[in-house]
């Protein structure tokens, strides 16, 4: 306890201790500016001040404004006050900066790099907490791709906005100490470079000469997750230790969240083709009928539900042993949730897009697509669908042709608003080794709707009460409102109504069940509406 | 918020060499795992009848439906006589839409 | 030309009124073809064409199936002219959703062809997009600025949800929509980074720049606003016990409904929902003004179908005599039946006159 203790006699011990222990640098000088007490804080600010000494710079101008001034000691920024106390006596406190500074940095990084799953965004961060907080510009380069680019960020300080690009990867070798650093390894002392070697491409237009340079790698599991280069303008001071420590800070902790994005992109990738067998096709133009759909998939994470549907155009180019068919639509859901419904909603869909080569009949179908169900090793492959065969007619008139697996039958809205079930059934796919089949063709006049839908939407449990089934009545009954909608509003409608129903309240919303539509129009909307 | 599981499976014996499994709650994806894993315990006691009285389920969705389907088809296999002696309104509905009350022994 | 767009939106109106989908696609993109801006024809003829169709349908000229007819054009139309407009992308990537639960998609299906005219590259996830959805999507395209579309105040509490998740992830928000209120209070209460009251408004926003991370609200602030409190939770949780309550109560009060269909009583429980809604969201950002501006709106749609404003007075009256342990909601209630009383003044002056 340097210099407080001097002066024991003169402060009782728990003041010397309180003093002692203050982050802020306390000094007291008498008349005389020598100094009488200085606390540890001090001593490490302004090294040479010592009690029965006189005040060393900076500490012998008396500031005049009475907020102090901020000086560079050491390297250092200090904020200086002094306050006079009895007997002329002067007390001065020091504030360092520096330390304000990377607590402010410290927290800054934590909330902005700990935020993003995403490489880029956390690459965005990196640079500007960099150039707010380093040096005048900031740039990531990011591990070269298999394209042999490498993708950059750059921030400068004072400028909206960070740039982004990519260079081929061959460019790296431009900037001394790059290649080692996206090879993960710090070269030159601390990562320092000489600027003179820097190409054009390293700096932003008009950002003048660089003076001091800083390349460092970025860490990541293992591989590196990419390279920061840090750049002053000539004429500013050099990094120094305490810089160089946040660099090596920012550079740790930026590599660590480039790298966790980067993994999480890999898996959401995967998971993302995974359940792209559960997406809705885009829906074609089907020539004489309108054609519109909707799927909401739940919300519940990991837990995608099995409904599907699908749209299977006649081959372009029928070739000899494809059979002639006209257009198909179907509706399904899959036993199960996730990945494995995913999965299996894949399966099925592929197989009917290979039996369609061979086989055209809706009942047909159905029964090859139960054998190979029954034959799939995996447990739970039960599948209901109902296959719906367009075929156009004379007037505007479209012929369905309907076969049901186990699936809630279709609803028919006439054109007079009176909405009729049809009647169509059989069984349930991958549960019985004999399947019994229904089938029936479906005669649409132009504007009549054929509707096919998944039980998500009749069974969703809400209402007023919260408790009740939506249920097929009031399916029916929204359906019979809708005549003369154009087929995009009517399913829009439907679905809208039905997850009212669930909503329960603005805060709420209740459980979701994955919900699909599926609606043809017999017509094109041209003719009939005149 | 809820004391009793979401689904409870009894196992009674209504007569010798036969096996009753009550089910009681919500069959459904999350509580299928139970259900099964209690009925193939059930069929390797080697039972002549195995019996589902489901009049207690209060929801049940296609995970459920599996169930009682693998009930159904590992019984055939087995030889075992499979019936449902109980039901709700609900579920029979359920099942004549995948079309099974022709093949699953119902209560009339 | 102004002249021209003007007389093109009421045929356009009349048009959309018909569902007459390829005569309001023709039109639209035969006035592109003549030179005029698309940005041009969505605000000038397909945004103006399809307030009027909500005008229409509050004063009862046009039904819902109508109403759902023409919306349906209108989207299409707007698929048509992305379909033929199509300029490169020169700015940054902007992801824009409509709020948790808010269907009306097409206000913000044109803000995202408008910022996609004006070169963002733009991803319009659609309506009613739920909370992971939209975050799942940030992760993986890491846009500069998520634009959010809410048309609803009822809305409110989930956006507020949104814009936190969104900002949790480091991507600001800019809010738009009628449902942030008319002066954008709401956007700024809920902490979204920016607010546009229309769509060119927030290209306009966007183009002058946002701060590329979001500011950190502490929450501890003087300013921090406790969202909800008590009497929030306690509405959202029991809606439906509520809800059951004010259907029997005003059951006993008024003796017609005993003569209601089922159908009758179900459309009365919708609109009671309705007003549990409001008074939900108006709990939860502490507004009596979004509470008794839906009061009025409702009293004006409703006397265009000659159902007069006191019934909206006793179903208020209902609920502020059910909920006897909730003193804010009740403070609110008092507010709403003042409003509904002037509406009511005001319907007795048209009729005496």
């Amino acid at each position: 306890m340097k210099g407080a203790a001097g002066s024991a006699d003169l402060v009782p011990d728990l003041v010397a201790a309180l003093l002692e222990g203050s982050g802020e640098g306390i000094v007291l000088c008498d008349a005389d500016g020598v100094v009488t007490l200085a606390n540890a804080a001090a001593a490490r600010l302004v090294p040479g001040v010592e009690p029965c000494l006189p005040a060393p710079a900076p500490l012998d101008s008396v500031p005049s404004a009475p907020e102090g001034r901020t000086v560079i000691h050491g390297g250092r920024a200090i904020r200086i006050r002094a306050k006079a106390v009895s007997g002329g006596r002067l007390a001065w406190y020091l504030t360092d900066l520096s330390a304000a500074r990377r607590t402010e940095f410290l927290l800054e990084a934590g909330r902005r790099l700990s935020a993003s799953l995403n490489p880029h965004r956390c690459a965005r961060a990196a640079t500007e907490l960099g150039a707010e907080f380093l040096s005048d510009m900031a740039i990531v380069l990011l591990p070269p791709t298999s394209r042999r680019r490498m993708e950059w960020v750059r921030a400068v300080s004072g400028r909206y906005g960070p740039e982004e690009g990519a260079l081929p990867a061959a460019a790296a070798a431009e900037v001394p100490g790059l290649t080692d650093a996206l090879a993960g390894l710090r070269h030159g002392v601390a990562g320092q470079q000489d600027p003179g070697g820097a190409p054009d491409w390293l700096l932003p237009e008009g950002f003048g000469p660089a003076g001091h340079l800083l390349v460092l790698p970025l860490p990541g599991n293992g591989v590196p997750a990419g390279a920061i280069a840090l750049a002053r303008r000539a004429g500013r001071p050099p990094f120094d230790d305490d810089d160089q420590m946040m660099a090596r800070d920012l550079a740790t902790r930026a590599g660590a969240a480039i790298s966790a994005a980067s993994l999480f992109r890999e898996q959401s990738t995967i998971n993302a083709i995974l359940t792209g067998d559960l997406l809705p096709p885009e829906l074609p133009e089907i020539e004489g009928m309108r054609v519109a759909g909707r799927l909401r998939a739940s919300q519940q994470a990991g837990a995608i539900g099995g409904d599907f549907y699908d749209v299977y155009l006649p081959d372009a180019a029928p070739d000899s042993g494809i059979v002639e068919r006209p257009p198909l639509v179907i509706l399904g859901d899959v036993c199960g949730k996730g990945a494995r419904a995913a999965v299996l909603a894949g399966q099925v869909r592929h197989s009917l897009r290979t039996l369609l080569l061979l086989e055209s009949r809706p009942d047909r179908l159905l029964e090859l697509l139960n054998r190979s169900l029954l034959a799939s090793p995996s447990p739970n492959s039960f599948v209901t669908m109902i296959l719906a065969a367009l075929r156009t007619a004379p007037g505007d008139h479209v012929l369905v042709d309907l076969a049901v697996a186990g699936h809630p039958a279709p609803l028919v809205l006439r054109r007079d608003g009176t909405v009729e079930e049809v009647a169509v059934r059989g069984s349930i796919l991958g549960a019985l080794k004999k399947i019994s089949l229904w089938p029936v063709t479906l005669d649409l006049a132009p504007g009549e709707v054929c509707l096919l839908y998944s039980d998500g939407i009749t069974e969703a449990f809400g209402g007023p009460s919260g408790r009740e089934m939506f249920g097929e009545e009031r399916l029916r009954e929204a359906l019979a409102t809708c005549a003369g909608m154009p087929v995009e509003a009517l399913v829009e409608r439907l679905e809208q109504l039905s997850t009212e129903w669930l909503g329960g309240g603005p805060g709420g919303g209740g459980q979701q069940d994955d919900r699909a539509l599926l609606a043809v129009r017999a017509g094109t909307g041209r003719t009939e509406t005149s | 918020m809820q004391d009793t599981p979401p689904l409870q499976v009894e196992s009674l014996t209504p007569e010798p060499g036969a096996a009753r499994l009550v089910m009681t709650g919500e069959l459904d994806y999350t509580t299928a795992q139970d259900a099964s894993a209690e009925v193939a315990k059930t069929l390797a006691e080697g039972v002549d009848v195995l019996e589902f009285d489901l009049a207690g389920l209060n929801f049940i969705d296609s995970s459920g439906m599996a169930v009682v389907m693998n009930a159904y088809s590992d019984a055939e296999e087995r030889g075992t006589a499979f019936r449902i002696v109980a039901l709700t309104p609900y579920l029979r509905h359920l099942i004549e839409v995948v079309a099974l009350d022709d093949v699953l022994d119902l209560p009339g | 030309m102004s002249q021209d767009l003007e007389a093109a939106t009421g045929r356009y109106l009349d048009l959309i009124g018909r569902a007459d989908e390829y005569g309001a696609v023709d039109l639209v993109l035969g006035l592109i073809d003549e030179g005029v801006p698309a940005e041009d024809v969505l605000l000038r003829i397909v945004a103006p064409g399809q307030r009027r169709v909500g005008e229409l349908w509050a004063s009862n000229e046009w039904s819902v199936a109508r109403e759902h007819g023409a919306t349906a054009v209108s989207e299409r139309v707007v698929a048509a002219v992305s379909g033929r407009v199509r300029p490169t992308a020169t700015r940054g990537r902007v992801a824009v959703a409509c709020a948790d639960g808010e269907y009306h998609a097409l206000p913000t299906r044109i803000m995202a062809e408008v910022l996609r005219l004006r070169g963002w590259h733009v991803d319009f996830l659609g309506a009613s997009v739920p909370g992971p959805h939209l975050i799942t999507h940030l992760h993986q395209t890491g846009p500069e600025v998520v634009a959010l579309g809410c048309t609803l105040p009822t809305r409110l509490p989930r956006a507020h949800a949104t814009i936190a998740a969104c900002q949790a992830v480091g991507i600001p928000v800019l809010a738009g929509g009628a449902g942030f209120g008319v002066d954008g209070r709401f956007a700024r209460l809920l902490g979204a980074d920016a607010w546009a009251p229309t769509a060119d408004a927030a290209a306009d926003r966007l183009a002058a720049g946002l701060p590329s991370f979001p500011a950190a609200h502490d929450g501890h602030g003087d300013a921090a606003v406790h969202f909800g409190g008590e009497e929030y939770a306690y509405l959202t949780r029991h809606r439906a016990d509520l809800l059951a309550r004010v259907m029997d109560t005003l059951k006993e009060a008024y003796a017609p409904m005993g003569g209601y269909s089922a159908r009758q009583l179900e459309h009365t429980a919708e609109d009671l929902g309705y007003i549990a809604d409001f008074l939900i969201a108006a709990l939860y950002v502490h507004d009596a003004a979004l509470f008794t501006d839906f009061v009025t709106w409702t009293c004006q749609v409703l006397a265009a179908r000659k159902v007069p404003a006191e019934s909206v007075v006793l179903g208020l009256r209902v609920f502020h005599d059910v909920l006897t342990d909730c003193p804010h909601a009740r403070a609110l209630l008092n507010e709403g039946v003042a409003a509904a009383r002037t509406c009511c003044a005001d319907q007795r002056t048209e009729t005496s006159v």
